[in-house]
């Protein structure tokens, strides 16, 4: 699953357009568009509804580990370094309130400038002093609700400076055209994303695993004991590559009192351990 | 720059340096810069914003390394652990001017230890030195400084091994033990060996080293180095260590140590060590959550006080029959076992 919050509808717009998503109606005040494999979410702008926004798609959408998660936005620069309209990804984040720094994990190669950014609570122009190359106003507070949930390389923040730090310049309209022009570039970054996605790790089936639970149920089995043995379980997948073996023979073992269980769980591990 | 060649998309190693304002001042952080002209410099306050973030993902990090250059505080030498060998010496420690290493090799302690596998140069090393001296006044001193770390292998990037054995030419009261699996002995062929000064190897057979130390020399390549260290007059310890119950484990380890003693004249090795698999019980539920795909590890050890290792008997199989073909070229007081 691709997650990717945006601050304003306008810089929503051409993605719910592009990527197909509909509105999730009965979530509450927070706009949320998805489609079965991108969940969008529009906060509202400054840093705290950005963390709020983030952390409500993420609730209500858990991610697992290998999703992405994306910032995608315009942003404000002093720098020459950068012409407007174009893409930067961030590898860096400052927040102008805390001071603190925030570094997503720059695993993916991309054909994109990187830069930092410093996130301020409220619209800055170029009289700002900045410590950062790039300002917006959402960067941190996304990225800390984000990381949260998910792991450094996980989540990207993609900026598309719209200005010289003069807000006033920019209007709805030149906002959704700057993100439209960007659409390529964010799907580069997306696509490259998900091709250093690992495999996932192999895991216990839903029968594996229920076959192992009702084995603890009936030998009424302590939670320690019961993390053993599920423990054994997946080791044992791991180890032997294969599906694992038929335990029903197991459940009409007649358990008396709790040290019997112990005693067969014991049993059963060795069996799973050296099969 | 990508590093796509098995479809994907990761960066190159040390594409971007994270570097410690303070570091900046250091000569040794010019130095290492100078080698990556290209690489993307970021300020960070703190090594640990970047190194100690939540929910890194290693092996990813492993494809696509970063370097973060660092000062170290104190204290700069730690005692050394129980489950290492210490060769004899009653004043026992190890120091870490890098922290992770150019390998990634299955079973190692530190994807356990580290959160990240992003490595750590501390370029403050003149630090340790003082750190050392002090500790030479009170006794003489047996230090591993390549532990958490490959040295050697780094050498090329940043040459600790260098500044290292010229400390200890200084200082006759101090041990170093290097202990790398690097076949990059050419980085020290201008280097006067140092009598204080040992270059452990690794060694391990080939069908591990294939299948458990990707990215690590051969074994022909580190014997080669081996020999050029003792032709140069290197003093020179032999490693193996850890003895892995694999598939052949017999015909593997056999062939391993009648290679090694082929090519070594077996009075020219100042001494061999020999241990089995044994992780800390911390680092190995790190390491299993970080490996979920890896047998070797997922194998049914067993935890005595608060370390894994091999059943007894396993373990006493594997150290008997790897001792009972080193004796043939070794005197039994010149090898170390657990």
């Amino acid at each position: 699953m691709i997650y990717i919050l945006t601050a304003l509808y306008a810089e929503a717009k051409p993605l719910i357009r592009h990527l197909q998503l509909k509105k999730k109606k009965g979530l509450g005040p927070i706009q949320v568009f998805a489609s079965d494999t991108i969940v969008l979410t529009v906060s509202g702008p400054g840093p705290l509804s950005a963390a709020i926004g983030t952390t409500f798609m993420l609730s209500t959408h858990p991610p697992q580990p290998n999703d992405l998660l994306i910032n995608f936005g315009i942003c404000g620069t002093k720098s020459d370094r950068f012409s407007i309209g174009e893409t930067v990804i961030v590898h860096k984040l400052i927040d102008a309130v805390t001071m603190g720094s925030y570094y997503p994990d720059m695993l993916v190669e991309h054909p994109f400038q990187e830069a930092t950014l410093q996130t301020f609570p409220s619209p800055v122009d170029s009289g700002t002093p900045m410590q950062a190359e790039l300002a917006d106003m959402e960067g941190t507070g996304f990225y800390e609700a984000a990381s949260k949930f998910l792991g450094p390389h996980r989540i990207v923040l993609v900026k598309v400076v719209a200005d010289r730090l003069q807000p006033h310049t920019v209007n709805i309209e030149a906002v959704t055209r700057l993100c439209e022009n960007a659409l390529p570039s964010l799907e580069t970054i997306m696509d490259r994303y998900i091709a250093t996605e690992l495999p996932p790790a192999p895991t216990l089936t839903e029968e594996e695993e229920a076959q192992i639970i009702r084995l603890c149920e009936q030998w009424k089995l302590s939670v320690t004991l019961r993390h053993q043995l599920l423990q054994a379980a997946k080791q044992y997948k791991i180890r032997t590559n294969q599906e694992l073996p038929d335990l029903s023979s197991w459940l009409s073992v007649p358990i008396e009192n709790k040290r019997e269980g112990k005693k067969y769980v014991e049993q059963l591990r060795q069996y799973l351990l050296y099969e | 720059m990508s590093n796509n060649s098995d479809n994907t998309f990761f960066t190159n190693k040390f594409s971007h340096i994270y570097i410690e304002k303070e570091a900046f001042s250091y000569p040794l952080t010019e130095q290492i810069l100078a080698r990556f002209p290209k690489a993307k410099q970021i300020e960070v306050e703190r090594y640990s914003e970047v190194f100690h973030r939540t929910r890194q993902h290693f092996q990813m990090q492993k494809r696509a390394m970063k370097l973060i250059l660092a000062v170290k505080q104190p204290p700069f030498l730690y005692p050394g652990a129980d489950v290492c060998h210490d060769f004899g010496h009653s004043h026992f420690y190890y120091t870490s001017s890098a922290l992770n290493c150019l390998y990634n090799c299955e079973y190692c302690f530190l994807q356990g230890m580290f959160p990240s596998a992003h490595t750590v140069f501390f370029v403050n090393i003149e630090d340790y030195f003082s750190a050392v001296s002090e500790l030479l006044h009170q006794h003489p001193v047996y230090l591993c400084i390549s532990y958490e770390t490959d040295l050697l292998a780094f050498e090329g990037i940043a040459p600790f091994c260098r500044r290292w054995i010229d400390f200890a030419r200084h200082h006759p009261d101090l041990l170093i033990e290097l202990r790398t699996k690097s076949a990059n002995i050419s980085r020290l062929s201008k280097v006067e060996p140092a009598a204080n000064v040992v270059l452990a190897w690794t060694l391990s057979p080939q069908a591990v080293i294939e299948r458990h130390e990707p990215g690590t020399p051969s074994l022909t390549a580190r014997l080669d180095a081996i020999e050029k260290a003792i032709r140069a007059g290197w003093p020179v310890r032999l490693c193996f260590d850890p003895l892995l119950h694999i598939d052949g484990w017999e015909e593997a380890y056999r062939e391993c140590v009648e290679m090694t003693f082929s090519r070594l004249p077996g009075e020219a090795i100042r001494e061999v060590s020999v241990g089995s698999f044994r992780v800390p019980k911390d680092y190995m539920k790190r390491m299993r959550e970080r490996r979920t795909d890896s047998p070797l590890l997922h194998y049914p050890f067993l935890c005595q006080d608060g370390v894994y290792r091999y059943p007894d008997g396993v373990n006493r199989r594997l150290t008997e029959h790897i001792l009972r073909l080193i004796q043939k070229h070794i005197p039994e007081e010149r090898i170390y076992t657990e």
